[in-house]
């Protein structure tokens, strides 16, 4: 199982889904590179069957709104096992890194 | 700070109008808002044109310079203002704030969009460039998306029935049935909109607002000066500018609009009015499902309870707190830079008395604008003399 690159606050502890200066909350400088479970459930999704030009015939693909177990929230793309079909609530598990970013399965 | 008045509004047509440039449809929105103000261009001191995508999708850059130059206005400062399918409010907000300030006396303030000469990708692609490129645009969400998500989530939060969002667009359509310059002037039935395609899940396109070109425009006055131009001022009484994160997943709540609730307690505060003050509101339904989430972001019904105003018709035109009576975005068409400024002029035609779908009696007006993913809203509470 892959884990899931985040960043973490070295003050608040608070948890965020990309790389940046000083923690955004508190104001700590040391905001640092954490690996997380990749594990978590669905906040909600949906399917694209219109997308922007540059990612036609990848259409139709969900997309969700995953929470992870350790508390951040984060937006991937969503692959659904042939014959299953998504629930808000379901568990989905990171994957892999896309060029377009971070991609879940449904489990 | 000193009061601040409207004078004039103008707007064109909205929907596909070939062969008219975005200038046009500016200069044209602009000339119709001097005209109703009785001001001639040389009294403009300053102008603020709000514009989200010209240079993507017509190639046009300089805007608001080029627009005041076709006016004649002289060379006074022209701003273009861009902040999404905010941008015409934004626009307003800050020729408020020049006249209240004691800059200037007078200033023009417009909004435009042509879109309907780019293909339909083209567009998407343009409209998603106000969403987060280095995140979820990257991922190739887009804004259906976007209002998919929020929509399903809505549902299941609080039990908002996939009718209850519909009705949102058979309430809009009807309203703007009327509307002569509405895009769509057709009533839709809920089984239309329950059939029609899906863009994304659970969006169908009669959920959506379509591509349209069009502009608006207002002449905006120093309080104590506005009797000099008109018997029938509207005075604008709380002015609230608020931004947001630009990501669903930077959104603690993926119902709310942050921007949305703060740009309208800050506007409230300084009217020292109360949402039940208010007696119609123009509100962003830039999809069925945000009005419903705009409704309860400017706290005119309890969280959660969006769905059920729409089909108990307290948001109806004859109902308690009529939404959207020009036909809303959904109706009226949504040429983004436009939009804003399109609200102000139908809530500035419901104070003077003389919109096409009046509501009697109406005093207190409010025009909520939302730009990208919740990233910047503007809400303005105007009110008649």
């Amino acid at each position: 199982m892959a884990s899931f690159e985040a960043f973490a606050c070295g003050g608040c502890k608070g948890l965020f889904a990309r790389s940046q200066g000083r923690c955004r909350r508190c104001g700590a400088p040391t905001v640092l590179p954490i690996s997380l479970s990749g594990r978590g459930t669905l906040t909600s999704f949906t399917t694209i069957r219109v997308p922007p030009t540059v990612f036609l015939g990848q259409d139709p693909y969900d997309i969700a709104v995953i929470d992870l177990d350790e508390g951040l929230r984060i937006t991937a793309r969503l692959t659904v096992p042939e014959g299953r079909e998504a629930a808000i609530g379901d568990p989905a598990i990171f994957e892999e890194i896309r060029p377009y970013g971070p991609v879940f399965r449904l489990i | 700070m000193r009061k601040v008045s409207v004078i004039g509004i103008g707007c064109t047509p909205f929907g596909k109008q070939n062969g008219v440039g975005i200038v046009d449809l500016a200069v044209q929105a602009c000339q119709e808002a001097l005209d109703d103000a009785h001001v001639s261009g040389s009294r403009i001191d300053a102008f603020y044109l709000g514009n989200f995508v010209s240079e993507t999708l017509v190639h046009q850059g300089s805007l608001a310079p080029i627009v005041a130059h076709r006016l004649g206005l002289g060379p006074i400062p022209c701003t273009k203002v861009e902040g999404a399918c905010a941008s015409s409010g934004i626009a307003f907000r800050h020729g408020v704030l020049l006249i209240a300030s004691g800059l200037c006396d007078i200033v023009l303030v417009a909004g435009v969009e042509k879109m309907t000469s780019a293909e339909t990708g083209a567009v998407t692609e343009a409209l998603a460039s106000a969403g987060d490129a280095e995140s979820e645009m990257r991922l190739g969400l887009t804004f259906p998306g976007t209002f998919g998500i929020i929509m399903r989530r809505h549902m299941h939060q609080f039990g908002t029935t996939r009718e209850q969002v519909a009705m949102v667009s058979v309430k809009n359509r009807s309203n703007g049935s009327t509307n002569p310059k509405a895009h769509f002037q057709t009533p839709v039935t809920i089984e239309e909109i329950l059939e029609s395609r899906l863009i994304c899940d659970p969006i169908r396109l009669y959920d959506c607002t379509p591509i349209s070109d069009g502009a608006a425009a207002a002449v905006l006055c120093a309080a104590d000066l506005a009797a000099e131009f008109t018997g029938r001022p509207v005075d604008v009484i709380g002015s609230g500018h608020a931004t947001g994160p630009a990501t669903l997943f930077e959104m603690a709540d993926l119902t709310a609009f942050e921007a949305s609730v703060a740009a309208a307690q800050h506007a409230y505060r300084e009217a020292g009015l109360a949402p039940s003050d208010i007696d119609v509101a123009e509100v962003h339904d830039c999809f069925t499902i945000a009005e419903i989430t705009a409704i309860e972001d400017l706290g005119f019904v309890a969280k959660g309870q969006g769905g059920p105003a729409v089909t108990d018709g307290f948001t109806a035109l004859h109902g308690t707190l009529p939404i959207n009576p020009s036909g809303g975005l959904l109706s009226k068409g949504h040429p983004v830079g436009a939009t804003g400024l399109a609200q102000i002029y139908e809530i500035v035609a419901q104070l003077r008395g003389e919109a096409i779908n009046q509501v009697k009696d109406a005093e207190i007006g409010l025009a909520h604008n939302l730009g990208g993913t919740g990233a910047v809203s503007t809400v303005h509470i105007l009110t008649r003399r």
